[in-house]
């Protein structure tokens, strides 16, 4: 019986699942500056109820722009900043709720039903809260279905002087992830970032410069949620910094003084007149939009691999010796004579494989495979083409 | 579509197909991968060098470039390879347009005098009551010889009503014109008949027209194709003039039979009937909407109910053997009165 086609059988259809990784490299410039001066880049976009900011490629109003990521912050209601006592300060409800929000999807409630806090070391019984941070929530488009661990970093300008942010300039990564990640969040697993090497440093007096711990717990990473969560420590002194982390700040005070965050009064956001000179107060007083400003000056190369999970289906399309060697082409035939014979009925037929259809039930073509070249069929040769479908 | 890079490794590029990606969509389990089939659309055979030495013999096929997998699944898998056991054939059985014996035509430039509707070399169908009764009544019915009325009412002329007809076969006497055996591998038994949707309906071909019972496709594609499986299901009952199958016989003295359009051995003669679509009877809008428009002086279409014009669509029904994988294309000329 002549046929065109050829049912497969189940040795002939295997699944599989693969990891997929791309490197991302996103350079600070992009973050802030390259299109327009602070706090006017047009690859930033603000939004009216201004609880947070994202960030893009390239001018979000070009439809070449892609989305990067999101930048917005938060402090926890035991927070100090939080305290009624302080002074201009600005959408503290918007924060507390912002932070209430990110925590409760990423770390859960106790077993009373409160929110948790973000906690350093990933051990919820107890230890350091991170209580005021920066959450940078990466876009899928980057993040695809997760971030590879131990493949994340990020560079921070510490330098105190506004001007010369990135003299000193803190790498955190997320070290080690691979064999030490977390499972116990409910948005799945993540990583301890903690500081790596610091390169540079202040620029005034050429002190040995150093951070107080050399792997001090500065944030967390939630890998398939693709959240960063980085403490305000990061840029606190050891003597200013939040009260709810040990030495409150990682920096050493003699040589970080605190840092000038937003350097002019004149940026837009800001309650207080003069340099906002402490992290405390920017968090504090500033908009969300603009300490997600200060943040983004402060902002350097952000690196990491994604993942993609690719559910795979071979299907191995096998034409034995004796299949496919004459072909229906309407060039094969001249007056219902096989071209590639000649006249000689004993010559092998010959055919060639350009194409490998996918069938269903009903003989709809569901898939499609194209060799780049053609592949010779007679009836002296076997061949398997092995279609790769991934899902 | 760009071509694949072929200066290095094999590489093959594999893609869902519009209508893979819909059934997968629906979830519902239609996505079924149960078989394949091995496809040479870019192949010219005719560049296979036969005088030439060995490896020279198909060194221009072998160069040929291939495109990128189309996702549209009626642009892929034209032609597809064939499995037969024999490896000694030096004939394959064709599919040819059977145009004698009052079946539908393709319009020729000989039928053209005084009509301008009959130059598109194609099969000329009317889809409503309108236009058929203005071509029956007042169409010299050898202007048009090929027209098929296609809108459900039943005319006096057969020709009229007649089905498509198809001739399966080898085009060659080199074997004699002696009929195909019964169980011969080289017989084809089974179609699968692509049309538009939208535009028609196929239906079984043995009864008159407003008889006819219309068939319900396999499946309709994304684009909104319809396939249609049809296949001989054995039996004399099965075989004759008003099914979908026939034998085809010599004459008494054994020579080709004078109405036979394969000039060898035939196989079956396949018939299938054509009926508009209702959204192409009922309305004008796919015709305005994609149509043409043939403006016609009314002497010239000799009927008087075409007062103005035609409307018309050209479109190609499909038909394929199964298990020899020969296509043919038919392109079809739907037309309606305005």
């Amino acid at each position: 019986m002549a046929t065109t086609f050829k049912t497969l059988l189940p040795g002939d259809v295997i699944d599989t699942r693969n990891r997929l990784h791309e490197s991302i490299p996103i350079t600070g410039t992009i973050v802030s500056g390259t299109y327009g001066p602070q706090a006017q880049e047009r690859n930033i976009k603000d939004y009216s109820h201004g609880l947070f900011q994202s960030v893009f490629d390239y001018p979000f109003l070009s439809s070449s722009a892609n989305h990067i990521f999101d930048l917005t912050m938060g402090y926890s209601s035991n927070s100090p900043i939080s305290a009624s006592s302080v002074a201009g300060y600005k959408q503290q409800k918007s924060k507390i709720n912002i932070y209430n929000q990110m925590a409760q999807v990423l770390v859960g409630h106790d077993a009373d039903g409160n929110i948790r806090e973000f906690d350093a070391d990933g051990d919820l019984t107890g230890g350091s809260k991170i209580r005021s941070c920066y959450f940078i929530n990466i876009s899928r488009l980057l993040g695809k279905d997760e971030i590879k661990k131990g493949s994340f970093q990020i560079d921070l300008g510490l330098e105190p002087n506004y001007d010369k942010a990135f003299s000193a300039s803190l790498s955190i990564t997320d070290t080690n992830a691979e064999t030490t990640y977390k499972t116990n969040s409910p948005a799945g697993e993540y990583g301890i970032l903690k500081t790596n090497t610091l390169t540079g440093g202040p620029s005034t007096g050429n002190e040995t410069r150093a951070v107080v711990s050399a792997s001090h717990n500065v944030g967390l990473i939630f890998y398939q949620a693709g959240v960063v969560v980085l403490s305000s420590s990061i840029f606190h002194n050891n003597v200013k910094g939040d009260t709810s982390i040990a030495g409150h700040g990682i920096l050493d005070e003699n040589h970080f003084p605190e840092m000038d965050m937003t350097h002019t009064a004149s940026v837009a956001g800001f309650s207080e007149p003069g340099p906002l000179n402490s992290i405390f107060r920017l968090f504090a007083s500033s908009s969300i939009s603009g300490a997600c400003n200060a943040f983004r000056h402060r902002l350097g190369n952000v690196s990491f691999n994604n993942t993609t999970e690719l559910n795979s289906t071979i299907y191995f399309c096998r034409a034995n010796a004796n299949e496919f060697n004459y072909s229906s082409n309407p060039t094969y035939l001249k007056d219902s004579k096989i071209r590639v014979k000649a006249d000689d009925s004993r010559a092998e037929p010959v055919s060639y494989i350009t194409t490998v259809g996918l069938y269903g039930p009903n003989n709809e073509l569901l898939a499609v495979g194209k060799l780049s070249e053609p592949l010779k069929k007679t009836p002296s040769n076997e061949l398997t083409v092995r279609v790769r479908l991934d899902y | 579509m760009s071509f694949l890079d072929n200066s290095g490794d094999i590489i093959l590029d594999a893609v869902l197909t519009d209508t893979g990606r819909r059934q997968l969509a629906r979830g519902d389990g239609s996505f079924r991968i149960v078989k394949f089939a091995f496809g040479d659309d870019e192949v010219n055979y005719e560049l296979y060098a036969t005088g030439a030495a060995g490896a020279n013999r198909d060194l221009d096929i072998l160069q040929s470039p291939v495109f990128e997998a189309f996702t549209n699944n009626t642009s892929t898998m034209k032609s597809k390879l064939l499995t037969i056991a024999n490896n000694n054939l030096l004939y394959l059985p064709v599919l040819k347009i059977n145009q004698n014996n009052n079946n539908p035509q393709l319009m020729k430039a000989a039928n053209t005098t005084n009509h301008e509707a009959n130059s598109s070399g194609s099969i000329l169908i009317s889809v409503d009551k309108t236009t058929s009764d203005a071509f029956s009544a007042g169409v010299d019915p050898n202007k048009l010889p090929g027209l098929l009325l296609a809108d459900g009412t039943s005319y006096s002329d057969p020709a009229k009503n007649a089905p498509i007809a198809l001739d399966q076969g080898l085009d060659n006497n080199a074997t004699g014109v002696q009929p195909l055996g019964i169980g011969s591998e080289l017989r084809e038994s089974q179609y699968i008949i692509e049309v538009d949707n939208r535009l028609l309906s196929l239906c079984h071909p043995g009864k008159p027209n407003n008889a006819r019972p219309v068939l319900s496709p396999s499946f309709i594609d994304d684009d909104n194709i319809a396939s249609y499986f049809i296949s001989y299901q054995g039996g004399q009952e099965n075989l004759g003039n008003d099914q979908y199958f026939e034998l085809i016989e010599t004459d008494n003295n054994g020579a080709k039979e004078p109405g036979t359009a394969v000039n060898g051995r035939p196989g079956y003669r396949f018939r299938f009937g054509l009926k508009a679509a209702q959204d192409a009877e009922t309305t004008d809008y796919l015709f305005t909407t994609f149509g043409n428009t043939l403006l016609l002086a009314t002497d010239s279409l000799g009927a008087s109910g075409l007062t103005t014009g035609l409307r018309f669509i050209d479109t190609t029904v499909r038909i394929t053997g199964f298990t020899t994988g020969y296509r043919v294309d038919i392109p079809v000329r739907l037309l309606k009165a305005f």
